[in-house]
């Protein structure tokens, strides 16, 4: 059962162009997604993996409409929620929530815990006192405790992973179906991710919760998440069930990701170097988006962009090599 | 109160006085070292019997050493006493037009910060929210146009055209003559409601406008400018993409947003309230605005050492208890300050 479908996703920027540039009515997109689709089933954790710049987050804001995307279909539980007016899109984020990379700028420095953690609950009508009572539960469903005194104190009083706590309490409160998790371990301390991640891990199994996750790091795409997506500029260039695809996989470039992740054993060596820096995406390569920088390219790759085709059950590449 | 607080507003009291003796030092000397003297200024010639002037000068205690002098009013000061106004009308205690003019001044610099606090506020939070747009352009084009502009010249051309041309306002003093007032705090507004002196309240709101404007306008620049970066700021931080996450209206959204980039502004409150006065003085004489910048010329021309130090002190004191009130509140407003 499909909670979340993504269909043809695109998310462009205009860029700040020059005045003769205007005079002309010369238009210039960035690209930061182009044309994705995928689907989350209900209870999954779905990872999406790729290096700064390839458009991960606008992807996972996109989704959620933080970003207003330019074209495509985000489907929630059979609602296609880009067709939504404002009030209607306004109910119906309650039950999809965000969890974000920063813990410092996430919370707002001037509203005590208890408060941050309650405001959600009040925005969507629940009265003060019963808001109260679930704040002080969901801190200690989190491990905040003592909860009394965690729901006094000030985020500046908190370190990064305890903040961290405190805005995945903050989504989760609304006892959402669907939650975006961007780079959400990325900035905690090391010996603090697992934690967290554990922590995230319950509240899915608990709430069967759907979950976008985005990251950089394989080792914690492996730890929680069920299916992964690779992306490259703006685009999904592979995609299938994590462990297939980090044991197995088939595109030059999830391969050179990989590649590139430290293991204390190393098992295999795909053997491929990916050279250069990504290219922007206000003009991005014709044909295959790696083309430039791929050591398999060939005449066709230069020329038709490849599409995203099932290789086996479940494992989707878009590479005209494989 | 915490006793920290008790501490800090005990030691932050105690670095004004640094601050007022260094102003009075200041004023004492450049008075002496410009040319002329109170008693000459109120004869109005050179021409008189040395006698004469020997004796005026021994009345006025101005044949004392330079030191002698300057103790001599420090010593006044320390008690709380003014002086007297050396030149013409001569023996006036200072303090006494101090009381008469700082309500006028007041009045105007309450106006004229309320005025630019709100156009600060308006223009520099459309500024942020519309960024990048040709609204945020002529926001800050308007910023950079009001922080430039010269008092005079501006207050001149809104008297010409409110004044002399559209005759809808009057263009200088505090309240028409023909109406009574009965002042308790010489604060004619306030007076003139305590009163329930309606033509009054008019006539003096009629009169504030045109100079609050001035001053209020000129002002208002700078708080644009800081409103607008730190809303850019702030906006794009992830608790407020939290709020639209969470589905919370997005005036509401820019309340938050309003609320956290604040801090920064009341700092800004502080540091203007002294060009405030200072805006104050020129902003008086276009109007002929009888406060203490209009008190202040008219004392130079006359060299009356006493009533400058005096007017010069009490300013220094006043801004210094306003920056003193502006960081409480500082404290109050953020969490995370600690005294």
């Amino acid at each position: 059962m499909e909670l979340v479908q993504v269909r043809n996703l695109k998310t462009y920027f205009p860029v700040r162009i020059g005045i003769i540039d205007a005079l002309k009515r010369k238009k210039l997109f960035v690209r930061a997604v182009d044309g994705v689709s995928f689907s989350i089933k209900r209870g999954e954790v779905f990872g999406l993996i790729g290096e700064s710049g390839c458009g991960k987050t606008t992807l996972s804001r996109s989704v959620l409409r933080l970003i207003e995307p330019t074209e495509g279909e985000v489907i929630f539980n059979g609602i296609n929620i880009l067709k939504l007016n404002d009030e209607e899109m306004r109910k119906i984020r309650k039950s999809m929530q965000i969890i974000f990379q920063d813990p410092y700028s996430s919370l707002n420095p001037k509203m005590k815990i208890g408060e941050i953690i309650a405001h959600p609950l009040i925005i969507h009508g629940m009265d003060k006192k019963e808001a109260k009572e679930q704040v002080l539960q969901m801190l200690g469903k989190v491990g905040l405790t003592p909860e009394k005194e965690f729901y006094e104190r000030y985020p500046h009083q908190l370190s990064g992973g305890q903040r961290q706590r405190v805005a995945i309490a903050r989504a989760m409160v609304l006892n959402p179906e669907f939650v975006v998790a961007d780079e959400a371990v990325s900035m905690i301390d090391v010996s603090m991710r697992a934690s967290i991640i554990e922590l995230l891990e319950e509240f899915r199994r608990m709430y069967n919760l759907s979950m976008l996750f985005v990251t950089h790091d394989i080792a914690i795409a492996r730890l929680i998440t069920n299916r992964t997506a690779v992306m490259y500029l703006g685009k999904i260039v592979e995609l299938s069930e994590t462990k297939t695809l980090i044991d197995n996989p088939l595109h030059p470039y999830s391969r050179a990701l990989i590649n590139a992740a430290p293991t204390i054993s190393r098992k295999k060596d795909f053997k491929v170097k990916i050279k250069g820096e990504v290219p922007n995406a206000i003009n991005p390569p014709e044909g295959c988006r790696l083309s430039n920088r791929c050591p398999f390219a060939s005449e066709i790759c230069k020329k038709e962009e490849p599409e995203l085709v099932e290789v086996e059950k479940g494992h989707f590449v878009a590479c005209h090599m494989t | 109160m915490s006793r920290g607080i008790v501490q800090y507003i005990i030691l932050r009291a105690l670095m004004i006085i640094p601050t007022v003796l260094v102003l009075y030092t200041i004023v004492f000397l450049f008075m002496r070292v410009l040319p002329g003297n109170p008693i000459l200024a109120v004869v109005g010639t050179k021409n008189i019997p040395p006698e004469q002037m020997k004796h005026l000068m021994h009345i006025a205690g101005l044949d004392k050493p330079l030191y002698v002098q300057y103790f001599d009013y420090l010593w006044q000061l320390l008690h709380g006493n003014f002086g007297v106004t050396l030149a013409f009308p001569m023996g006036v205690p200072v303090s006494d037009y101090l009381k008469l003019r700082f309500p006028a001044t007041l009045e105007l610099t309450i106006w004229s910060f309320t005025i630019s606090i709100i156009i600060g506020l308006i223009t520099g939070t459309i500024g942020a929210i519309k960024k990048g747009t040709i609204v945020d352009t002529s926001m800050r084009l308007y910023s950079i146009i009001a922080y430039t502009l010269f008092i005079p010249w501006f207050g001149m051309i809104l008297q010409y055209i409110f004044g002399v041309w559209l005759h809808v306002l009057p263009t200088s003093g505090r309240i028409s003559p023909n109406v009574n007032l009965h002042t308790i705090t010489g604060l004619y507004v306030l007076d003139s409601i305590i009163t329930e002196n309606w033509p009054a309240l008019v006539s003096s709101v009629k009169h504030l406008i045109l100079p609050s404007l001035t001053l209020g306008i000129v002002l208002s620049g700078a708080y644009t400018r800081i409103v607008r970066n730190n809303m850019v700021e702030v906006l794009n931080q992830d608790f407020i993409r939290a709020y639209k996450a969470r589905g919370v209206k997005d005036w509401k959204i820019t309340w938050y947003a309003l609320k956290n980039a604040f801090i920064p502004i009341i700092t800004l409150m502080g540091l203007q309230f002294a060009i405030l006065l200072g805006g104050a003085i020129l902003t008086e004489t276009t109007f002929n605005w009888p406060g203490m910048g209009t008190f202040i010329i008219d004392r130079i021309e006359y060299r009356d050492y006493n009533a400058i130090q005096g007017t010069v002190v009490f300013f220094a004191f006043f801004v210094g208890l306003i920056s003193l009130i502006v960081d409480l509140i500082y404290a109050l407003l953020d969490p995370r300050v600690k005294y």
